[in-house]
């Protein structure tokens, strides 16, 4: 069989601690190559290595049958090898079109960038992948889905052989991802190899013609996927079976502890009312751009709002800033892990404390050792994998990260959280300890506002469900009266 | 790893190395330094001296430094250590203290600022060495002034003026940040002036006693005088911006322009003036003389001779008639 | 699983892991310029005999005092991100106003001095406040405010320096405690105060953070208008302390004091350590690259180099020093 990518035991380290051990991996023309494996296990890192973002220690990349120079990541880019970060990479300033091509820009008979041209060949690229998305509209003024695709879009203007995805479906939309199958289809009819990485082990039952685990730096199985399943292929990634996917719920809400009125925004959110129960999860559905995120900023203080009341334990209380919030115990984890979830260039232990560093303040100054100590239980109940809670953020795998952002809002020992996708980008063996922590805090008496675009996640996690669309509740729903069908149409406002 | 221990291990391995080093020079270098003092027996054979200036991009201060320079590197085989005070009173001052710490057995001082500078005085006195202020004095308990008779130059300028407008016309003044040698010049001539009641100033400019500030300055009094005969500042620079601003106005022969210092440059062009506009003037001062007169009274100081507390060094006006033979 | 790890660390790849090393946070940031400035004392230690004596390193010590005050003010600021071009001029109006306000208005020294740094003080709560609650870049408003404290102090003193102080007061400035000059001691507790507030207590920590992402510190229910207001009143506090004792030590108010010394500060601060862009550095890095430019302008003095090339070799440095840290920054 005819191979364009084989990496040869490639290995890598950071710090002295391996990353990647002997890893070998190679990919097929035309096929779509699923590499999957629990957070941190290096998936990332083998594909930056693959790009040329990292340099290998040792190992082998023959690309094409040719050696690949990997010095430069413009080089492999020229190669015809695209890589769709999980952290995104586009300059947000800048319209669709200039940064597709950014630094390749047609240029007209005086020299000049010729807009017209680059508008209308971008206008041609997003057509085949059917998104409808200006060329002229600002990176940062799109929907993270739509910066996904416009990312897709730049892969598919260096017209590459070879695309790398990683986890781009953590952050679509069913629609969307309908749409991204369809896409890496015709890319794949047209003798285009993906590699595909995610967490999701549906999508890759669907989408993948092989899949590879990778457990630990190491490559344990590479198999087609019509041989296995996907117990097996969880087995593979965390060494043992899960038998359940949620864990069960047993607290019984009690008093209403949280209850908002007529919380409305100008073209975001109208007329919002609901209440939240002491030891209650309450998820929120709903399709993107529904206002699920926008109406747990605005309950929060971190946008403005129009009208609204807000009720903690009965009393009127005023939100004007997230420090209102976090001062009256509520607190948010936002959908946006990179740009306000997590500080990158702060370390692991900064970043868990930051919100609440009075908890380990005596008098005025902090207590190491007691930072350290509560920091290293956060580390190990959520299993962040990393040698040292001094590790800069930066330097986690996006999984991990996430999980520090998750450490970060349980350490501020809020009484009602507001989750915000909480399990995007974490392995499926992760979620269910992430699973198991929840149900822990509404044990003790606290309530939790979960925000989740996964339904089954929704589903299996919630006491209750509102469901929203278009900026209204279009329905609430009650655990024993939940189900997949009902959440969809009320969320596409068939009902309600 | 570098922890808190094995930095400080580190340090402290590196001050002894350093100190056993430092001594080791000192005991080469320090021999051959005694060496050299006792060759021929003159008196203050070998002498350290230092140098101050306010700043050092002026031409001026060039030729004091290279006359200084000569006698005490030529003449006395000893060695001159110069600093740029950067008309910083406190890297001055920082600079003088690096001085002290040298050895240096006699100090020139040309004051960033003349109160400043006071505390530059007393670290020198402490430390027993004698200061000579040259063109620029100080308060505090310096040993002797020598500069230009500064007052004077201002006064010829003044005088100058009056002759040639014959008594009677409009001039401007471009000042400089008062130090005591620019505050003289400035009341020499304002207090001669006051003389010719025919002749009035019209406007009073500071251009920082530099060519760029002054042509700025003098752009704008441009603007605002229909009509000027001459114009006066307080040093060279100062004097060829004002040529430059009244050049790039169309106003090049109008009025003539006076200066104080005889600078090489200025005096050349002096010296090619024909029109009798432009630069016409400066009341040239020699810094070499004032150099060589500080370090023969520093020595005197240094044999405990009685010395005045002021010097003046004459000034010479420079005109196109005796600019060609004119140089610092 | 993480105990393999730890003990991975010691072991295994030595080849670039030292870079790595260093770049990360539990490897101090500052260590280049620990290594910067045993390096130079090394090299001047063998070329100036003068360079390693008592009387010079307490010379060096005194002569360093006010940059790394005003650089300890500086290290909050870039910390956060932020850039203070107005220290150099409220050294200049603090020094004015407290010798004009003994000298002219005849008030007590103390007085005078509580008074002066508070009004040098207003000029960083005016940063401040404009900062945190415009979207005016800091460069900008330094800039502004860098003409209007400078201004104010030309007017105030009509251009021409105040002198006459008492000797009581310029023991500020020029006075011993032991063998140590008191400038040197009022930096040292400054020093000291100010990294135990970089690194033990919650402000220190949100300036860091905030450094690096401002919209997760904003959700982390933390103001960071107050933060921002705060770090530019202790900048321009630590300016006027400084104008005060350069005030004590010149013997006068000088209102053309402290032209440049925001360039001083700022490299001082960016040789030791602390990262341009925010979010991380040390007070003891700080000081170490206060010390390194002192010792350029020192040790150039001691050899005896010309006064032009002092300033290219000082460019030099400090150029350099920003080079190697950004090299090793970009490695990651
Ligand atoms: N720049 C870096 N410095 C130090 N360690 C790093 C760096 N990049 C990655 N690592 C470490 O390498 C390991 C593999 O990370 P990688 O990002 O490849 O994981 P991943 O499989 O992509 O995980 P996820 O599913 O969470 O994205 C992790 O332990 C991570 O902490
Ligand atoms: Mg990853």
């Amino acid at each position: 069989m005819d191979n364009i990518l084989e990496m040869k035991n490639i290995n890598k380290s950071f710090f002295g601690v391996r990353a990647l051990k002997s890893v070998s991996l190679e990919i097929r023309r035309g096929e779509v190559h699923c590499l999957i494996g629990e957070n941190g296990a290096g998936k990332s890192t083998l594909m930056k290595i693959l790009s040329g973002a990292y340099q290998r220690d040792s190992g082998e990349i023959v690309f094409n049958g040719k050696p690949l120079d990997t010095s430069s990541t413009l080089q492999v880019q020229q190669e015809g090898i695209s890589i769709i970060y999980q952290e995104f990479n586009l300059a947000s300033v800048l319209s669709v079109a200039e940064n597709i091509f950014m630094g390749r820009e047609p240029l007209n008979k005086f020299g000049m960038i010729d807009k017209e041209k680059m508008y209308a060949d971008t206008q041609e690229i997003l057509d085949k992948l059917g998104v409808e998305v200006s060329p002229k509209a600002l990176v940062n003024k799109l929907s993270v889905a739509e910066q996904q695709f416009v990312e897709i879009a730049k892969a598919l203007s260096f017209g590459a052989k070879l695309i790398v995805m990683d986890e781009p479906s953590a952050t679509l939309t069913p629609k969307e991802l309908e749409r991204l199958f369809a896409v890496i289809y015709d890319l794949k009819m047209k003798g285009v190899s993906i590699i595909y990485i995610s967490h999701h082990l549906d999508e890759l039952i669907e989408i993948g013609d092989r899949v590879t685990v990778l457990r630990d730096g190491e490559n344990v199985a590479t198999d087609d996927v019509d041989k296995i399943d996907k117990d097996q292929i969880i087995r593979w990634m965390v060494g043992r079976d899960l038998t359940n996917s949620y864990p069960p719920r047993t607290v019984t809400p009690g008093e209403k502890v949280l209850e908002v009125k007529k919380l409305s925004s100008e073209g975001v959110l109208k007329d919002i009312n609901f209440s939240l129960y002491k030891g209650e999860i309450l998820g929120v559905a709903g399709l993107v751009g529904a206002g699920r995120t926008e109406l747990v900023r605005a309950l929060y203080g971190a946008d403005p709002k129009d009208t609204g009341e807000i009720y903690l334990n009965k009393q009127l209380i005023n939100v004007d800033s997230p420090k209102d919030s976090i001062d009256h115990g509520i607190g948010l984890l936002p959908e946006d892990r990179k740009q306000q979830g997590v500080v990158l260039g702060q370390s692991i232990k900064n970043n868990i404390t930051l919100a609440k560093i009075d908890k380990i303040t005596k008098k005025i100054l902090i207590d190491n050792g007691q930072e350290r100590r509560e920091v290293q239980q956060y580390i190990e109940s959520l299993g962040v994998k990393t040698p040292s809670q001094e590790m800069l953020a930066r330097n986690l795998s996006g999984g991990n990260q996430q999980k520090v952002v998750l450490a970060k809002w349980m350490f501020t020992n809020s009484n009602i959280l507001i989750f915000d996708e909480p399990t995007r980008g974490i392995d499926v063996g992760a979620k269910y300890e992430i699973y198991e922590l929840m149900n822990k805090l509404t044990e003790q008496g606290k309530s939790i506002i979960m925000i989740s675009s996964e339904l089954p996640e929704i589903i299996g996690m919630s006491d209750r469900v509102l469901v929203m669309h278009k900026g209204r509740i279009s329905s609430v729903y009650d655990r024993t009266e939940l189900s997949q069908e009902k959440i969809m149409k009320s969320a596409a406002g068939e009902v309600g | 790893m570098f922890n808190k221990k094995g930095m400080v291990l580190i340090l402290a391995m590196v001050l002894v190395f350093a100190l056993t080093v430092n001594a080791g020079a000192w005991w080469i270098f320090g021999g051959d330094d005694k060496q050299e003092k006792n060759t021929t027996g003159k008196p203050h054979e070998g002498i350290k001296v230092g140098i101050t200036f306010m700043t050092t991009d002026n031409p001026f201060f060039k030729a004091m430094e290279d006359a200084v320079r000569e006698e005490v590197e030529g003449n006395l085989n000893g060695t001159l250590l110069v600093s740029n005070g950067q008309h910083d009173a406190a890297k001055q001052l920082a600079d003088v203290e690096d001085m002290i710490v040298q050895g240096i057995e006699l100090l020139l001082l040309n004051p960033v600022d003349y109160e400043a500078s006071e505390s530059i005085v007393a670290a020198a006195k402490e430390a027993g060495i004698p200061v000579v202020c040259v063109d620029g004095d100080s308060i505090g308990d310096r040993d002797i002034f020598i500069a230009s008779n500064n007052y004077k130059a201002g006064v010829i300028n003044a005088e100058y003026v009056n002759e040639r407008l014959n008594g009677k016309g409009k001039v401007v003044v471009i000042n400089g940040n008062p130090v005591s040698a620019v505050r003289n010049r400035y009341n020499g001539f304002m207090e001669t002036i006051k003389k010719y009641p025919g002749i009035e100033v019209v406007a009073e400019q500071n251009g920082n006693g530099k060519k760029a500030d002054s042509m700025e300055v003098m752009e704008n009094i441009l603007q605002a005088q229909p009509k000027i005969d001459a114009v006066f500042a307080i040093n060279d620079p100062s004097a060829l911006g004002v040529v430059a601003a009244a050049q790039s106005a169309g106003r090049a022969d109008e009025f003539f322009v006076m200066g104080v210092d005889g600078a090489p440059n200025a005096v050349e062009v002096i010296a090619n003036n024909e029109t009798g506009m432009g630069m016409a003037a400066t009341a040239a001062q020699e810094p070499a003389k004032i150099g060589k007169l500080g370090v023969e009274y520093g020595l005197m100081l240094l044999d405990g001779k009685v010395v005045p507390d002021e010097l003046p060094v004459p000034v010479k006006l420079i005109t196109s008639e005796n600019a060609a033979s004119f140089s610092w | 699983m993480d105990l393999e790890l730890t003990q991975k660390i010691s072991s295994s790849d030595k080849k670039n892991s030292f870079f790595e090393k260093i770049n990360n946070s539990y490897y101090k940031p500052e260590i280049y310029a620990v290594i910067g400035l045993i390096l130079l004392s090394i090299a001047l230690s063998i070329a100036s005999p003068y360079f390693f004596t008592s009387r010079n390193m307490i010379n060096l010590a005194r002569q360093v005092s006010l940059n790394a005050i005003i650089a300890t003010g500086m290290t909050f600021v870039i910390l956060t991100g932020g850039i203070d071009l107005s220290v150099g001029s409220i050294v200049a109006f603090t020094g004015t106003l407290i010798a004009g306000f003994i000298v002219n208005s005849g008030m007590s020294p103390v007085l005078a001095s509580i008074l002066g740094l508070a009004l040098g003080t207003s000029f960083g709560v005016f940063n401040g406040l404009v900062i945190s609650n415009t979207k005016i870049p800091p460069i900008i408003v330094t800039l502004g405010t860098m003409s209007m404290a400078r201004g104010a102090a030309l007017l105030y003193t009509g251009g021409s320096p105040i002198a006459g102080l008492s000797a009581g007061f310029k023991f500020i400035g020029r006075g011993y405690l032991g063998a140590i000059p008191v400038p040197v001691w009022i930096m040292v507790l400054i020093l000291a105060v100010a990294s135990v507030v970089l690194n033990k207590t919650k402000f220190g920590r949100h300036v860091c953070a905030l450094g690096d992402n401002e919209e997760t510190v904003r959700l982390s229910g933390i103001s960071v208008k107050a933060i921002k207001m705060k770090i530019y009143m202790i900048t321009g506090f630590m300016s006027a302390i400084a104008g005060l004792i350069l005030a004590a030590r010149l013997g006068s108010g000088q209102p053309l004091a402290g032209e440049g010394w925001e360039l001083d500060a700022i490299a001082a601060t960016v040789v030791g350590g602390t990262d341009i862009m925010g979010g991380r550095g040390t007070i003891i890095g700080t000081l170490i690259g206060a010390f390194i430019i002192g010792i350029i302008n020192n040790g150039l003095n001691l050899l005896n180099v010309s006064p032009y090339l002092q300033l290219v070799v000082k460019g030099a440095v400090i150029v350099g020093a920003v080079f190697v840290r950004s090299g090793v920054v970009k490695r990651k």
